[in-house]
């Protein structure tokens, strides 16, 4: 008799599972890469857009600039890490809330975190401009209440309560993942063993959903770092970001090279940033 | 006489359905109580409650002399052995056995020193550095042992804690732990549905069933004199024969129309129950001593150290259990005389209905 095909195909089907993946990893995140590194090599045609001629224009430019980018760069991160900061303290405590709601409520909750995605982020962005506004309904509540009104608008609050906002799901998902996995007696164990519920969480739930709150953290910190739409409607002068100087080259300046430039820049910063959790993480692993 | 736990009245549903229908349980200071039962039956709701990670629908805990029903875990003198030992995967063995120390703010010197102490005691010297990911079934429960250990709280619980390990590691850890018992002079309340493990660790024993204790008492009084057809049953009695006492008092007849004679009469009985050990199977001869039956040989079975026989004795009626005595085991088919001393008939009130 002949063995079981399945088993002669295993290590064949394990390359066939593992081409698919890499092959959209390529795709979606290599090849734009390569596309903008490669036009960043550019130049500027009057009429705008790109002539490829390996020219260094873009980049000289950022390095003239670099106060103008630099400033804007740190302004980005200071505003991404207030609002990465907010969604893992707002996170973590509604991850936990609905790991610990009866089975069958879960799934009610978790899709009531991600239903408001189901909008175009430009829309829910101008509702809550509507919302700010200097005549909207929180300052109406506040004259109310006889306080106010508050110019909340173009200011880097605004610019962070639309981020929060927009980018809270990307934070509860993966640290409700790592809720749902820890094991409860694990729990049960610290509290027998004298631990009150905040040092329960400190010491022994925390360090065990790490993981989580770091893939919840950089999933709101990268977009933010990148973000345009929210600190564009949000925002005034005084918070322009990475992503908006970005996008007014293609849209405004229609500069491609010095757009694309800024971006892999901006990429490479991201990265950069992210290197010291990643390598931390194999680390501790070891 | 100090008791260290003393639970009253331990009432307990899920969903309505009880797992605990009043519970009272009174454990000596210094000894090892071991609660058994069939699976199901409540052992862990109430080892939970004890421990106050479940509040009780009714009933109180009283530990030490102190109500505790109303505190958190932390605050009770008491820790727990886990069933899957819920090690923390984040530290190495000596910071998980030193944690209840840092919980209650011991320094680190002492903390290292202690945790060093009570790896040596469960035999595990050198192991602290080690994440606990790699250790083996048996190092992981030792760990979580010295860890319960390590504060000395008053009573110490095990909710099957080597129902994970096999056989033979069992057994070792059964005689480790029962020593162990014996020189930190703590009380042990062990949960386990392996009623050898019972009988083999613990000064008391007590029987859940459907959450009511059953019977509780010395270990050999559990063993020899269980209180109801459920108890002999789980304790493993081999013949639990329905019937009803002869007028005499002194003799039982079986439904099967056995008549067995019994050292302890009692009025109303509806089983009797004979341990298969206790009935010794014989090559028929004559000059037999009055009193003993006679049967065919309907099954052998070798178990290692015994021989169980079944036979058929009087006619289609009753069919006994019983060893056979040293030598050859008879053959299927041969007739046999059965002995039984009267002391090894014990006889059972009816069940509840
Ligand atoms: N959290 C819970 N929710 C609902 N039912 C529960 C819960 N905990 C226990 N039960 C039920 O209560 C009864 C007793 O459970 P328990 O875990 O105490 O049994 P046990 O004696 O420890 O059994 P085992 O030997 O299998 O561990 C069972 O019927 C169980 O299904
Ligand atoms: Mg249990």
């Amino acid at each position: 008799m002949s063995p079981p095909p399945t088993e002669r195909a295993g290590p064949v089907s394990k390359a066939a599972t593992l081409a698919l993946p890499v092959a959209w990893a390529a795709l979606l995140l290599l090849l734009p890469l390569v596309v903008m590194v490669v036009t960043s090599t550019g130049s500027r045609p009057p009429s705008g857009g790109v002539q490829h001629d390996g020219s260094l224009q873009a980049w000289s430019w950022i390095a003239s600039r670099g106060e103008l980018v630099s400033r804007t760069a740190w302004r980005s991160a200071r505003i991404a890490g207030v609002a990465t900061l907010l969604c893992v303290l707002l996170a973590t405590p509604t991850a936990w809330w609905i790991a610990r709601a009866p089975l069958r409520r879960r799934a009610l909750l978790l899709l009531l975190v991600v239903v408001p995605s189901w909008t175009s982020f430009l829309l829910r962005t101008y509702a809550w401009k509507i919302l700010l506004r200097t005549e909207g309904p929180v300052n109406e509540l506040l004259g109310l209440l006889g306080a106010g009104p508050v110019s909340f608008l173009n200011t880097e609050g605004a610019v962070v309560v639309g981020l929060v906002y927009g980018y809270l799901p990307f934070a509860v998902l993966p640290i409700y993942v790592a809720v749902e996995r820890l094991d409860r007696d694990l729990l049960h164990a610290a509290r027998d063993l004298g631990a009150g519920p905040v040092r329960t969480f400190v010491s022994v739930a925390f360090p065990l959903t790490l993981a989580g709150t770091v893939a919840g953290a950089m999933l709101v910190f990268v977009p933010s770092l990148a973000a345009f739409v929210t600190p564009a409607l949000l925002g005034g002068d005084d918070t322009y970001m990475v992503g908006q100087l970005t996008q007014d080259q293609f849209m405004k300046a229609r500069d491609w090279p010095l757009g694309s430039a800024l971006g892999a820049a901006l990429a490479a910063a991201a990265l950069l940033a992210l290197l010291p959790v990643a390598l931390a993480k194999r680390v501790a692993r070891a | 006489m100090s008791f260290d736990l003393e639970a009253t009245g331990i009432r307990k549903a899920f969903a309505g359905v009880p797992a605990l229908g009043g519970v009272d349980l009174v454990v000596e200071k210094g000894s090892f109580y071991a609660l058994v039962g069939p699976s199901g039956c409540g052992k862990s709701t109430l080892l939970r409650i004890v421990g106050g990670h479940e509040s009780p629908d009714a009933g109180r805990v009283v530990i030490g002399g102190r109500d505790v029903t109303a505190d958190p875990p932390e605050q009770r003198p008491v820790h727990t052995v886990f069933q899957h030992y819920a090690l923390f995967p984040h530290l190495c063995v000596e910071d998980n056995v030193a944690f209840p120390l840092r919980m209650r703010g011991t320094g680190r010197r002492e903390r290292r020193a202690r945790a060093a102490e009570a790896l040596a005691m469960v035999r595990l010297d050198g192991y602290g550095r080690r994440p606990v990911a790699t250790l083996s079934g048996g190092e992981k429960q030792r760990v979580a042992l010295a860890r319960a250990l390590v504060p000395r709280p008053a009573i110490v619980l095990l909710d099957e804690p080597l129902g994970a390990l096999d056989l033979q590691l069992r057994r070792a850890m059964q005689d480790e732990l029962r020593d162990l018992q014996h020189r930190v002079g703590l009380t042990f309340l062990h949960v386990t549905h392996d009623q050898e493990e019972a009988f083999r660790l613990a000064d008391r024993v007590a029987v859940l069933h459907r959450g009511l204790v059953a019977q509780q008492g010395a270990p050999r009084d559990v063993y020899r004199r269980p209180a109801s057809r459920f108890v002999a049953a789980f304790l493993g009695v081999g013949n639990l024969l329905p019937g009803r006492p002869e007028p005499d008092g002194r003799r039982f007849r079986t439904e099967g129309g056995l008549v067995l004679e019994t050292a302890e009469p009692r009025p109303g009985a509806a089983f009797a129950a004979v341990r298969e050990e206790r009935v010794l199977v014989q090559p028929e001869r004559a000059g037999a001593p009055a009193g003993d039956l006679s049967g065919l040989v309907e099954d052998v079975v070798f178990l290692g150290a015994t021989t169980r026989v079944s036979v058929r004795v009087g006619g289609a009626g009753a069919l006994v259990q019983g060893v056979a005595a040293d030598g050859a085991p008879p053959a299927k088919g041969a007739r046999v005389t059965l002995h039984v001393d009267p002391e090894d008939v014990w006889l059972l009130p009816p069940e509840p209905a």
